[in-house]
């Protein structure tokens, strides 16, 4: 057996012998060869790759594992919610502007939200819901952020994929005109989700009474992001303050993405990417102040 | 090698600060078997979650240089919706283990039978401390941490758990915490004793005995 050393999240890999050595092995003095810098980060991202990939694997079993219906569900809330508003907006006599019919506006509003609100709230109880995970010192709370992002991208666009083809099955012109900045649309409402949730999961480790001022924002951001109108809609005067929602501007983007005959006209990449620069700033100013919290240190 | 690099730990009480650690450096050569001696709230067991990284100093710095165990026998560290052979695909996965080895290693060092496939919510508390220890053997750590000598689960799975707990010494360091000089005697090489938030090393085993024995 080799023995090779390493710090916490430097990788170590050892081969388990079946049976024990038939003869007790004299304790040697280990030496432990001090890894260059360079070397040093090589390894830890390994280590990080490696644990990710673990808890991605164990979400997926955790999450959907238990219950069958979990992929079904995914596929279903969606769908009731579009079906439902597009019952409304047909009884309210509302038609669809620039070419695209009401489901698909609302197809592609509704899967730029749930990713971001769904990304959002898993990184929120990211720590809270794996709190067995810090007795192992390789894995860190960001780690689980990142899983439960990718986790939640790889499914939404299974979802989408599912939607799409459901919708197409049944008559509709659902087709996206540029699948790559739909795609970069729905990166950039996950990175947000999950920025913003991490920053949030980290306060409410500090304070947990917290939680009711993000259900109530939640609603807030909801009600003016777009997703049950277009902005083109909206009086010039209200438009302004729902401008100030970085994800009306995402939603805008991944329709002029969508649909060909749609321009996004309000959609600003600059805003949101300020955003995004600001939301990855609060993450890390909280996981500082709430990595030590968490493990009970008190100053 | 662990280095304690100026650790202080407090906890807030009623009647103001607890101090576990003060100020303490120290190196821990993981290669000996230490005994921590240590009076009930000492902080003893504190020292040891601080040491495999579960939980944070106030102020200073630990540095693990060596595969650290978690504390042996911890049951804390499973998914309680998942099963022990999914629990041990995850933690194999993040130890950089085989797989295939240490779940064979563990389903028959625990003999949990039909509930190696069932949810660790569903498992005896007896059942959940074979799987860890069993775990803790498979993972073939460095440096071990064990707080206290409890033994585990039945008679026969007692002989079974010490001959392979023999083995561990054999193969790797530990570190014990005990408040009993017979079990720090019978185990442990060099000797500790935390009090009054300083932690003294011994380089004489019963150096640190009479120290320990001799506070009053």
């Amino acid at each position: 057996m080799v023995l090779v050393a390493g710090y916490d999240r430097l990788g170590i890999s050892m081969r388990l012998p079946m049976r024990p050595d038939p003869q007790p092995r004299p304790l040697v003095s280990r030496g432990v060869p001090v890894p260059s810098p360079l070397g040093e980060l090589l390894q830890g991202l390994a280590v990080q790759r490696r644990v990710i990939v673990a808890i991605v694997l164990r979400e997926v079993r955790t999450r959907f594992g238990q219950y069958h219906l979990g992929y079904l569900w995914a596929v279903i809330v969606p769908l009731l919610f579009i079906m439902t508003l597009a019952f409304v907006y047909a009884a309210l006599g509302r038609r669809a502007a620039h070419g695209a019919s009401v489901e698909l506006l609302l197809l592609s509003g509704m899967m730029a939200w749930l990713t971001f609100t769904d990304t959002q709230n898993q990184a929120s109880r990211a720590y809270q819901t794996n709190r067995q995970l810090v007795v192992y010192p390789m894995v860190s709370v960001v780690d689980i952020v990142i899983a439960r992002a990718l986790l939640e991208l790889g499914t939404k666009l299974a979802v989408m994929t599912i939607l799409i083809t459901l919708f197409w099955a049944a008559g509709y012109d659902v087709g996206i005109a540029d699948p790559l900045g739909v795609a970069a649309a729905m990166l950039t409402v996950t990175y947000l989700g999950a920025m913003l949730g991490h920053t949030i999961g980290c306060v409410l480790v500090i304070a947990p009474s917290f939680l009711f001022i993000v259900a109530t924002s939640r609603r807030i951001l909801f009600f003016t992001s777009g997703v049950l109108f277009l902005l083109s809609d909206v009086p010039a005067e209200w438009r302004t303050y729902v401008l100030y929602n970085p994800l009306a501007h995402v939603i805008d983007l991944t329709r002029g993405a969508w649909i060909e005959s749609y321009s996004a006209p309000y959609g600003d990449v600059v805003y949101v990417a300020g955003w995004a620069v600001g939301l990855t700033a609060t993450a890390a100013v909280g996981e500082l102040v709430a990595r030590r919290r968490r493990l009970g240190a008190n100053r | 090698m662990i280095t304690l690099d100026g650790v202080s730990k407090s906890y807030r009480t009623a009647n103001g600060y607890r101090v576990i650690l003060n100020d303490v450096s120290i190196l821990l050569p993981t290669d000996r078997h230490i005994g921590v001696l240590g009076r009930n709230g000492a902080g003893k067991s504190t020292l040891l979650r601080m040491i495999s990284g579960e939980e944070e100093p106030d102020t200073g710095k630990i540095t693990r240089r060596a595969r650290v165990s978690w504390p042996l026998g911890f049951t804390g560290g499973f998914h309680p919706a998942l099963t022990a052979r999914e629990n041990l695909r995850f933690i194999s996965r993040i130890y950089n283990s085989d797989i295939e080895e240490v779940t064979a290693f563990v389903d028959d060092f625990a003999e949990l039978g039909d509930y190696f496939d069932m949810p660790i919510s569903t498992l005896s508390s007896g059942m959940r401390a074979r799987l860890a220890f069993g775990l803790s053997l498979a993972m073939r750590f460095d440096f071990y941490l064990i707080d206290e000598i409890v033994s585990v689960g039945d008679y026969w799975f007692r002989a079974k758990a010490q001959a392979e707990f023999d083995r561990i010494r054999n193969e790797s360091g530990m570190l014990l915490v005990s408040h009993s000089p017979a079990t720090i005697r019978k185990f442990c090489d060099t000797g500790l004793v935390l009090r009054n938030g300083r932690l003294v090393m011994f380089d004489a085993l019963e150096d640190a005995i009479d120290f320990y024995l001799d506070d009053d």
